[in-house]
């Protein structure tokens, strides 16, 4: 971090009071560009057709159980001093599990009254109940984190509220604090405006919804040998075909999915951070 | 040599983060207005706020620092856990001092590198420590502890939101899309040096905020240095300031849509590394800032934490509706759009001081991807902190080894790439190991000869199926005589 003497921030400061002092010149063009963006988002939005998926809906039973996931971080070679050249790797792989807490239709779920989930909160107003419901809930099971090495923030397990057309409703994160503290932070979705699963802090999502008509094409694996060796090592899922599709989330950052027929969880996730794919039971 | 040195500067920031630098990874949880803004009654802080410290600068040697204490915390690390082999102390002065750097980067190196991006991750992950502790025989101060906890955090994981471009220094340009400079294609990722200096978007930052810090309670790292520079900080809290009548723009109307933008105004507060590294955190309070635009902190102190306001523009598909005096929103529309900043529609002179370039979030601990002293354990300092002592009296039985690879294996690669892949899949198996550069020798029929040194003997018998299965194999792997 960049140390600053005593005349740097006073130089600083009055800069910063003349450039207060100082605005000028509305960039007009900027605000047009802004507002035309905006513009292309609604209508992209209000656009946007209901859930239409035939394949995934029909597999979303096949969530009950345990499905797993082995997620390799995407390593790059930042520490670099030089730019000489760069070095992208993968590192030893995580695995998470998914585990359907309940799934059932979301007029059986709705009745149930017990307090030990947020399903009427959720699920409440938000969903069709002639679809499915799952709450299925996530966790890292390998590496082990041992009780001594967790840290303020990390996630301990997530739940996701979703129906059969993959509409996620909620989310509850169980956050680990300090000494032993956690606490559960319960979030509402709105269906029809989520932009993913909300799974930011496990490397896993299921696609935007919206995004799910994609092409046929071969799984979008990557060609590293150590990625394939652990594949083979843990039974990863593989497929001739699968339906592929790439989508933007909120930043702008490029996703890649690809999804085997008859699955019930998307078989690949490639992006920038992590490449994830799903074992096989 | 400048493009290399912004870009070294940086990267070494960045040293912590598993991943590539182009990217957001964060994942909203809510985009409901109205709840966003009334949460916490609009001033909020994480649920434990991130603690003041140093950055260690490699200026003075990084956690070798001879200057505030002796011995240093490295040294002090060695003689209580290393027998005083100075492995740790070595290491520091070898890779996180300005000794080492090229003569034309020494300048950059000694004014700001340093162990930013750690203290930051720490600052937020750990329990920040606040008394001098004993342990193995040993007196750690707090500023040893400290030292000891940002080393560790050289090396995370993280989710990340934000593209950046560090080579190009801010100019006229940032107002002018289709000139050349902002035009420029990034090294990484897609877009433009233009589409990097203006994100993050006004929309994601107002999302991550009010979503991680707000609701989930968890504070986030904010690059404050809009421009070619990176002055990493964990943020300490936010304060949404009431929304004006002015606030409220015109509604436009285009075919049978219409959008209605707003202006907000946010404070936002991070903690500082302008203190001793044996300084402890008085506080912070988010409750205590007002509504007013003044940012300066002036409780207990103003060394620990500091601020800035922004003001940006957010388009909704339906108007937004306050109570009289605007501190709380009764409804509104959707968020559409990035948003835009107002210092993006009203230019000013000094950009730098504006919207985070980019933001991020520490999530774990890693032993991979970062630029870590490797002599740092994390099992070793956690004994420290709670007292509990460590297994780690005894010095690491190394081992040499001697590695010859085909020259298809490592095509046309320099010797410090290929030492960085051959650590790299050491690393993530967690063989800690080095691999010199300086020791790799490309024969004339091309072979590549390369030294490790296993620090554990015991992974010794892994380390040929570690190579293979990375796809490196080695023709021949025999311990050095």
């Amino acid at each position: 971090m960049k140390r600053l003497n005593h005349y740097r921030w006073m130089a600083l400061f009055t800069i910063g009071m003349l450039v207060t002092g100082c605005s000028t010149a509305r960039r007009q063009d900027a605000y047009d560009a802004a507002l035309a963006r905006a513009f292309d988002d609604h209508a992209s939005r209000t656009e946007r057709a209901p859930s239409s998926l035939d394949g995934p809906e029909e597999e979303f039973q096949s969530l009950r159980g345990r499905t797993e996931v082995l997620v390799f971080p995407k390593v790059s070679n930042q520490a670099s001093m030089t730019s000489e050249e760069t070095i992208r790797g993968f590192s030893s792989p995580i695995r998470f599990s998914i585990t359907s807490q309940r799934l059932l239709s979301c007029r059986k779920l709705l009745e149930e009254k017990t307090s030990k989930w947020a399903h009427r909160e959720f699920f409440g107003k938000t969903v069709d109940p002639a679809l499915d419901c799952g709450i299925l809930e996530l966790k890292q099971t390998a590496p082990e984190v041992k009780a001594g090495n967790r840290r303020n923030g990390d996630s301990l397990a997530a739940r996701i509220y979703l129906d059969s057309r993959y509409q996620v409703h909620g989310i509850e994160f169980d956050i680990y604090r300090t000494r032993g503290e956690s606490d559960t932070t319960r979030i509402k979705w709105d269906p029809q405006d989520a932009s993913s699963s909300g799974l930011t802090l496990f490397p896993i999502d299921i696609p935007r919804l919206d995004s799910r008509s994609g092409s046929e094409g071969a799984l979008p694996i990557p060609e590293d040998a150590y990625v394939r060796a652990k594949m083979k090592k843990f039974k990863a899922e593989s497929c001739t075909t699968a339906r592929t599709y790439q989508y933007r989330d909120l930043y702008g950052n490029r996703n890649t999915v690809g999804w085997c027929d008859g699955s019930a969880w998307p078989t690949v996730i490639d992006n920038s951070r992590f490449f994830a794919i799903t074992v096989r039971k | 040599m400048k493009a290399t040195r912004i870009s070294s500067l940086l990267l070494l920031c960045l040293a912590s983060t598993a991943l590539s630098a182009d990217t957001g990874n964060f994942d909203i949880q809510s985009t409901d207005f109205a709840t966003l803004f009334n949460y916490g009654d609009r001033a909020v802080q994480p649920k434990r706020v991130p603690w003041a410290g140093s950055y260690f600068a490699y200026g003075t040697g990084g956690i070798a620092d001879e200057t505030f204490q002796r011995p240093s915390s490295s040294e002090r690390y060695d003689q209580t856990f290393r027998r005083g082999t100075p492995l740790a102390t070595r290491w520091e002065k070898e890779h996180h001092s300005c000794e080492s750097v090229a003569p034309e980067l020494k300048e950059g190196c000694k004014s700001w590198w340093g162990h930013c991006n750690a203290w930051s991750a720490a600052a937020i992950k750990e329990d920040e420590p606040r008394e001098p502790i004993t342990s193995s025989g040993a007196a750690f101060s707090v500023g040893d502890q400290k030292a000891y906890l940002t080393e560790l955090w050289m090396n995370s994981d993280s989710l990340f939101a934000g593209d950046t471009d560090k080579e190009t220094r801010t100019g006229s340009w940032i107002y002018e899309k289709n000139s050349t400079k902002a035009q420029k294609s990034l090294d990484y990722g897609s877009g433009t040096a233009y589409d990097a200096f203006w994100d993050v978007t006004p929309t994601a930052f107002f999302h991550l905020f009010t979503n991680y810090v707000g609701l989930m309670g968890t504070s986030v790292v904010i690059d404050r240095f809009t421009g070619d520079e990176v002055w990493n900080h964990p943020v300490a809290g936010y304060r949404l300031l009431p929304i004006r009548k002015e606030d409220k723009l015109d509604a436009v109307t285009r075919g049978s849509r219409t959008l209605y933008p707003v202006r907000l105004r946010m404070k936002i507060y991070w903690a500082n590394d302008a203190v001793q590294a044996g300084h402890v955190t008085e506080g912070f309070d988010i409750k205590k800032t007002g509504d007013d635009e003044r940012v300066r902190v002036t409780w207990p102190n103003s060394i620990e934490y500091e601020g800035r306001l922004l003001k940006f523009t957010l388009f909704f598909t339906a108007p937004v509706e306050t109570n009289e005096d605007g501190t709380k929103v009764l409804s509104a529309g959707k968020i559409v759009g990035d948003g835009i900043w107002y210092h993006q529609e009203n230019q000013v002179s000094n950009a730098d001081e504006t919207h985070p370039d980019f933001i991020w979030l520490p999530t774990q601990l890693t032993s991979y991807g970062g630029d870590a002293n490797p002599y740092i354990e994390s099992k070793t300092v956690h004994g420290i902190l709670t007292g509990a002592g460590t297994s780690e009296d005894k010095e690491p039985e190394s081992v040499d080894m001697l590695a010859t690879f085909l020259p298809k294996t490592f095509r046309a690669r320099l010797p410090t790439s290929i030492a960085r892949v051959i650590s790299l899949a050491l690393k993530r198996e967690a063989i800690l190991a080095e691999v010199p550069a300086d020791q790799i020798v490309k024969s004339a029929d091309g072979t590549i000869e390369t030294s490790i040194r296993l620090k554990s003997k015991k992974d010794e018998e892994r380390l040929m199926s570690v190579l293979v299965e990375a796809g490196i194999p080695p023709y021949k792997l025999l311990e050095k005589p």
